[in-house]
């Protein structure tokens, strides 16, 4: 047979099976679009040119592969509802006298025309879409907002190779699953007879048990940055016991229900309850698909709102006091004390000020180490179990200082005897009377009003306890840097020389940035162990940076999401509707009137609809403390506002999931009439 | 006493585009008393699953009226018409249509569950319609469990359970092998010997034979009927074979 021929025939078949194609091809035009758009915004030259811009690339280019990943899964899986509708086709043409190879060229053809289509339009309206977003992330970011085309050859020729591979290895995965099937197989497929589901209770229970595990481990867990992979097994804990409660619990449910005569021998029960025992076995994966997709779809949502409540305050962001901060480490050689060093310090920000113009107005220095440890009967327990991920305690955080830095910060007049330290703890006070920190042993004084000096006291502060902790002098600080060195080596932290310089009111981010810089190089030139040097600006555009790519990235995997779940309901409910044409119609011949019909059908559609609903519901009620303690990282003190995010993304997840139960009611409505 | 009243009932379908009109029924008049038993024969598109249809009151004459029990059937309004249908007619399908998210029982009962039925007059009425149909082994069966012959008596037995005033089947052996036929004949027969009113339709004679009067339908027409009176079935057989043979001969006579 020639190829204009399979041309044609590949035509008709997409023609024929056009309700069936439409949501593949939307998939594989909203994938490639979204693939162009991050892959175009990480090599958007313009994006370079604003503060922050070179974070945001590298961000989006990590969300690339997170991306590429999930579009590749979708696909796939959308592929597989098509072909499992398509084998009886095929089944059809091979009795008929169509041997497999035709079929597969065939096949080949079809893949081709959708793949070309695709990608046109994909790349097309990815063109426009990625404009306007350059525009949305420039606006985020306080850039100017520049009109004009952009087109990124490089972007169109990674998104082409890739979904080139995508379609080449969906057609390898059908054309062998056609060699691979007989051709009564093939009629088969699709309408298997199904025999009415047996009640597994013990699957029921244990759907129940892990469920509950998942949740008791999200409602307990304390820190889920050190307790993340906890976080991670209950995540894995709640899918599973879902997807067991949908395949077996909820036949369960229905079988009590149908044990029940006198509920279930009644005219608004005996034919929904019927109809769900029956095809539950096949529904229940697919009613277990849909939650884990909304619930993905919510969490990414109210992260995507959050990020966005949180962009709009800019001055949230400023953690640092000063225009400009410096950090440096003490060096090892104990001769040298702090105070040399902030001398030399000094000298160097009074000459970087007069390079650079500006008059420097204050200038404060403090010494301290961040020590992280476990909280221990008579104090704090320094081990390398304190890093560790499965930790069953959370860490508790320790700021130490001296008292000379600690009175020169706040113009304090503290005095400490020698063994003797002040100690406020940010949540709960200190409690004890005397501290033990390895082999020392201090007497404790409690200060509830000190100073917290940290620059990231805030954020710390709510993930783990945190203590401020003053002690004698420079001397005992070391010693303690010392001791602990010996215990967690590679995990040891240092002293650090924290230094908050403020220039004289007015002085723009472009002074602030030039300041910052030009002290770094003087300090590099002086040979200082440079921890940080950043000015306001840089860090809250480097912070506005990695808020809108992380906004973008969930955003654009929330969207995705939501699409497979929108096309997994469709395909669902139309090949739902095929199989009750016949039942309603043999339903209305023995008896039963339109107003009837429509009402058991609407009862079954809406059990279908929204039970995964509900249980979404659940779910993220009982996750929300975990999501929460996690958002302090990105919203900090606006973490007060995250219950709103959540309660957006679930309003805005609902419209939508509204909306398509009503489109798909009707389409379901006009099947089955 | 007379059950069913046919009275000069029309049918014309008007296809959808180009408006041409087919003519089913053109002017069928015919009446049916209680206990009666009547096959309707006809070839296959003479009309008689359109007759079936009116009478069944799931679909409209064009003119022409249908009293069951005096009432105007064609008359009863949309919302009622579920409920009548329930109430007084039972159906046995060629296919059977049973249900097959429904065991046996179930289906059985799906019309006093459309009527709600409480479930212990159910089980009540069930006991002794499965017992005469030999049926009750198979109760908690599905569809997909049993044969055609035991899907058909499932139906009879469901088309019985609401107590109807007729029973209307369509072509009910025409999925059955010929043994399941004679059986399935044999218990229409016991059925209507207990007094149950049975209207039929089938091509098949040996089905026919069964009946107590035999209708033939033509081009929409009632053609001839036939009394079966004191004659065997096999006598009958003969019969209605002989007549469809004139039947055939006037057809060729025409053309
Ligand atoms: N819904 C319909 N629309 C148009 N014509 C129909 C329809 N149903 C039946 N007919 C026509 O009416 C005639 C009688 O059909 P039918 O009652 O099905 O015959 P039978 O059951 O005896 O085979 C046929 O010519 C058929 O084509
Ligand atoms: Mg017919």
């Amino acid at each position: 047979m020639r190829n204009s021929f399979y041309w044609k025939m590949a035509a008709d078949s997409i023609r024929k099976n056009w309700k069936m194609y439409f949501p593949f091809i939307i998939s594989c035009i909203s994938t490639i679009m979204m693939t162009y758009i991050i892959q175009a915004l990480s090599t958007n030259p313009g994006l370079s040119e604003i503060p922050g811009g070179e974070n945001l690339k590298t961000i989006l280019s990590m969300g690339y592969f997170v991306l590429i990943l999930f579009s590749t899964i979708f696909l796939f899986y959308m592929n597989s509802f098509l072909m499992k509708n398509r084998k009886r086709e095929f089944g059809v043409y091979n009795i008929l006298g169509m041997d497999k190879k035709h079929i597969m060229k065939m096949l080949a053809f079809e893949t081709f025309y959708i793949a070309v289509c695709s990608m046109i339009i994909g790349l097309i309206a990815g063109t426009i879409l990625n404009k306007v977003c350059v525009l949305l992330i420039r606006q985020m970011m306080g850039a100017d907002v520049a009109l004009g085309f952009e087109f990124s050859s490089e972007a169109v020729v990674w998104t082409l190779s890739f979904f080139i591979i995508i379609f080449l290895l969906i057609l390898l995965g059908n054309i062998s699953q056609i060699r691979l099937a007989n051709p009564i197989d093939l009629l088969k497929s699709g309408n298997v007879g199904e025999q009415e589901p047996k009640t597994k209770w013990v699957l029921s229970i244990v759907g129940v048990l892990l469920t509950g595990w998942g949740y008791y481990i999200a409602l307990t867990l304390q820190s889920p940055i050190s307790g993340m992979p906890y976080a991670f097994l209950s995540a894995v804990l709640i899918i599973a016991g879902t997807y067991l409660l949908f395949t077996t619990g909820s036949i369960a449910v229905l079988k009590i229900l149908k044990n029940n005569k006198k509920y279930y021998y009644q005219t608004s029960h005996f034919i929904p309850v019927s109809g769900m025992l029956y095809r539950m076995k096949k529904n229940a994966v697919g009613l277990g698909n849909i939650t884990v997709l909304s619930v993905g779809v919510i969490l990414l949502l109210s992260i995507a709102v959050s990020l966005y409540i949180v962009s709009g305050n800019k001055e949230a962001d400023s953690q640092y006091a000063g225009n400009v901060i410096s950090e440096v480490r003490l060096p090892e050689d104990a001769d040298e004390t702090g105070e040399e060093i902030k001398a030399k310090l000094r000298e160097l920000i009074d000459q970087t000020a007069s390079e650079t113009n500006n008059t420097v107005t204050d200038v404060s220095s403090y010494t301290y180490l961040n020590l992280v440890t476990l909280a221990a009967d008579d104090g704090f327990e320094v081990t390398k179990d304190a890093y560790s991920m499965l930790a069953k305690q959370s860490p508790a955080s320790l700021y130490l200082t001296d008292q000379e830095s600690y009175n020169q910060l706040t113009s304090d007049n503290v005095s400490l005897d020698e063994n003797e330290v002040y100690v406020h703890g940010t949540d709960d006070e200190y409690t004890k009377d005397t501290l033990s920190l390895m082999d020392f042993q201090f007497s404790v004084n409690v200060m509830e009003d000190m100073e917290e000096f940290s620059l990231d006291n805030e954020t710390t502060s709510l993930i783990s306890d945190t203590y401020y902790i003053i002690v004698e002098d420079i001397e005992t600080l070391r010693q303690i840097e010392q001791q602990q060195k010996e215990i967690v080596e590679d995990y040891a932290a240092s002293t650090n020389v924290s230094t908050q310089i403020s220039l004289e009111q007015g002085a723009d981010e472009q002074q602030e940035i030039e300041f910052g810089e030009q002290l770094r190089s003087h300090m590099e030139q002086e040979g200082m162990e440079i921890v940080v040097v950043d000015s306001r600006t840089e860090a809250a555009s480097d912070l506005q940076a990695l808020r809108s790519g992380v906004l973008f990235i969930v955003l654009n995997l929330a969207v995705l999401l939501l699409l497979m779940t929108v096309l997994i309901i469709y395909y669902k409910q139309t090949s739902e509707a095929y199989d009750d044409k016949e039942r309603f119609s043999i339903l209305q011949k023995i008896g039963l009137n339109q107003s009837e019909i429509k009402k058991a059908i609407k009862s079954q559609i809406l059990t279908v609809f929204f039970l995964p609903v509900i249980v979404t519901g659940i779910h993220i009620l009982a996750i929300f403390l975990l999501m929460r303690k996690l958002m302090i990282l990105v919203m900090i003190n606006q973490v007060n506002l995250f219950p709103i995010s959540v309660l957006i993304a679930f309003l805005v997840f609902l419209i939508v999931y509204v909306i398509i139960y009503r489109i798909t009611a009707r389409v379901y409505y006009k099947i089955v009439h | 006493m007379t059950l069913l009243q046919v009275q000069h009932v029309m049918k014309v379908y008007t296809t959808r585009f180009g408006g041409n009109q087919v003519e089913a029924l053109s002017d069928v008049s015919f009446s049916v008393d209680s206990g009666d038993y009547i096959a309707i024969m006809g070839e296959s598109g003479s009309g008689k699953t359109t007759l079936l249809n009116i009478l069944a009151a799931l679909d409209k004459p064009t003119r022409g009226s249908v009293l069951l029990n005096r009432k105007n059937i064609v008359q009863i309004p949309e919302k009622e018409i579920s409920a009548f249908r329930r109430n007084n007619l039972g159906f046995v399908f060629q296919d059977f249509n049973l249900l097959d998210t429904f065991s046996i029982q179930d289906n059985i009962f799906v019309p006093l569950v459309l009527s709600g039925k409480k479930h212990k007059e159910m089980e009540q009425k069930l006991k002794p319609i499965a017992e005469k149909l030999g049926i009750e082994h198979i109760l908690t069966k599905f569809p997909y469990e049993i044969s055609g012959g035991q899907k058909q008596r499932a139906a009879v037995a469901r088309a019985l359970i609401a107590d109807p005033e007729l029973v209307l089947a369509d072509e009910p052996t025409g999925a059955l092998d010929s043994k399941s036929s004679d059986d399935l004949l044999q218990h229409f027969d016991y059925i209507n010997a207990e007094g149950q009113t049975i209207l039929m339709v089938t091509h098949s004679i040996k089905a026919a034979s069964h009946a107590k009067r035999v209708l033939f339908i033509k081009d929409g027409n009632i053609f001839h009927e036939l009394y079966k009176g004191e004659m065997s079935n096999e006598e009958m057989f003969q019969k209605i074979s002989n007549t469809l043979a004139i039947l055939a001969a006037g057809e060729d006579g025409n053309a």
